[in-house]
């Protein structure tokens, strides 16, 4: 066992060393794979830091019913009774005119402002959360609502959020897309490669497979190259998408000022960047592996 | 121990190189194999080696039947053994030494205790002087010697040449068979095939003659 691990640490290290000895061919070679990677993985942070803003706001779509000035006590009753039995809305609050008017003095300090007024001019409301979160259902549930006795007016509060979820789902499939292709140039290019070494060193795995080396063996280096390959251009990767968060942010941020708000892209996660060398190292293997396979498949002897 | 028992073979395209073929070579034993070109020696010492596969019948080296190993399971068989191939087949972009490093590798030998092992495979042939050299700026006869070099450095139990002496003047090729001859004498099997036959029978030993894939009576 000892042994079996000395040979794989063996080959590891030649294979590092077979990389960083030819630094400018090397070089090349990563920064296409780490641009491959580095596409959906900008894409997938500036999404994530999107998510993790929106979801710092107040995002539950609410529907708020505002009652005619002149509704009776039986109207209220009567929209309440509908409510209360309506299967798409899931809970609602009822919010009279006059704590409404305090309300609003209180969350912008100017008490006394109904004193200068002719009475309340608020409405009577009704806050409704509703039970589903698809835009169709709650563009239903909107009309439906307008359609009741002395409702004035079913405002949405919500609805640029919803399109903001739809853009950021759109958005998360776009990098999951990008991601696959991207994944898939990743084999290939990594095939290409391995495939130029195998032809290269084609008689050393001709005579190394008559002196007795088994597939494993002549497999091997390549396995360790491609997975160094891997593991350098993920890593390559991270970085650039590190120096664009950098670059991006204090512009980002001033943007976001204008509005009043904090918005900032985040850099990966530890377990994410685990997560992205262990894929950028499985990728590469298993285009190393599908070359040096092609390979020994036509390889004599066997 | 080297066992033939009725083998066969056939290359695709039709050609008969061996037929029905059986004999056995004892451990340690020292045998020559003669015949002209084309009469199978070479494919006989590639059915030894596992890098041909008989058609039919069965070659059994030290205890393996090779025709019911897997495909997989050959180089193993190769790893016991020595060859020294008739066109040398040395990687010319290697030096000397790490030519011979190869097989040490290939079984996995441990890298101190390799180097030693190397070094005294070359002083065995006389090219310990040459082990920074490539091969390229080798000799013919040098050449030979390095591969010989290669096929023993792991101590296999089994030696197999193919004509080792082809190409050399008599005196060095003389000298060749002195080298197979010593490991002979440390109880390596030694098999070594040879067109000419006035070489072989100096030595006195087991000779088979092949004439096209049979026995020559």
């Amino acid at each position: 066992m000892k042994h079996y691990l000395t040979l794989h640490w063996q080959s590891a290290i030649r294979a590092l060393l077979h990389i960083l000895r030819q630094p400018l061919a090397s070089l090349l070679n990563l920064l296409m794979l780490s641009l491959a990677l580095a596409l959906p993985l900008s894409l997938y942070l500036a999404i994530q830091s999107i998510e993790d803003w929106s979801g710092k706001l107040n995002v539950t779509p609410e529907l708020t019913i505002f009652m005619e000035m002149n509704s009776e006590p039986a109207d209220l009753a009567a929209v309440e009774g509908t409510l209360k039995n309506h299967p798409k809305v899931g809970g609602f609050a009822f919010i009279d005119k006059d704590h409404a008017l305090e309300a609003l003095e209180a969350r912008n300090g100017i008490s006394g402002m109904s004193e200068g007024l002719d009475g309340n001019p608020l409405p009577d409301a009704f806050v409704v959360k509703p039970a589903s979160l698809q835009t169709q259902d709650l563009d239903l549930l909107q009309k439906e609502l307008s359609g009741l006795p002395m409702v004035e007016n079913v405002q949405f509060d919500a609805a640029w959020a919803q399109r903001l979820n739809q853009l950021l789902k759109l958005g998360a499939q776009l990098t999951l897309f990008l991601g696959i292709a991207f994944a898939v140039a990743l084999v290939l290019v990594t095939h290409n490669t391995i495939r130029m070494q195998i032809l290269a060193r084609r008689d050393e795995i001709g005579i190394s497979k008559l002196i007795g080396a088994s597939d494993s063996f002549i497999r091997r280096p390549f396995l360790y190259h491609a997975l160094w390959q891997g593991i350098l251009s993920a890593l390559l990767a991270w970085g650039m998408a590190s120096y664009l968060i950098h670059v991006a942010n204090p512009v980002l941020a001033e943007l976001a000022q204008l509005y009043n708000e904090q918005l900032a892209l985040r850099s990966l996660n530890a377990s994410e960047l685990g997560l992205l060398l262990l894929i950028a190292a499985l990728l590469s293997i298993s285009g190393a592996r599908l070359a040096t396979d092609h390979h020994l498949r036509q390889a004599q002897p066997h | 121990m080297i066992q033939f028992d009725q083998v066969s073979k056939r290359y695709p395209g039709g050609f008969d190189a061996l037929k029905n073929l059986s004999f056995s070579i004892e451990n340690g034993e020292m045998v020559f194999l003669a015949g002209h070109s084309g009469a199978g020696k070479s494919t006989l010492l590639k059915l030894v080696s596992g890098i041909e596969r008989a058609t039919s019948g069965n070659v059994i080296v030290n205890r393996q039947n090779l025709s019911q190993l897997r495909a997989s399971q050959l180089p193993y068989v190769r790893q016991h053994i020595g060859i020294v191939f008739q066109d040398h087949k040395l990687l010319y972009d290697r030096s000397v030494f790490d030519n011979v490093m190869l097989p040490l590798d290939i079984i996995g030998f441990d890298r101190r205790d390799a180097a030693r092992r190397v070094r005294a495979a070359l002083d065995k042939v006389g090219l310990l002087n040459k082990e920074k050299s490539m091969p390229i700026g080798l000799s013919g006869g040098e050449q030979q010697r390095l591969c010989i070099a290669r096929a023993v450095v792991h101590r296999p139990s089994i030696l197999l040449a193919d004509e080792p002496s082809a190409n050399l003047d008599r005196a060095y090729a003389l000298d060749i068979m002195e080298l197979f001859k010593s490991f002979h004498q440390v109880g390596v099997t030694v098999l070594i095939s040879a067109h000419d036959e006035t070489l072989m029978e100096d030595y006195g030993r087991r000779i088979i003659r092949l004439r096209e894939g049979q026995f020559a009576s």
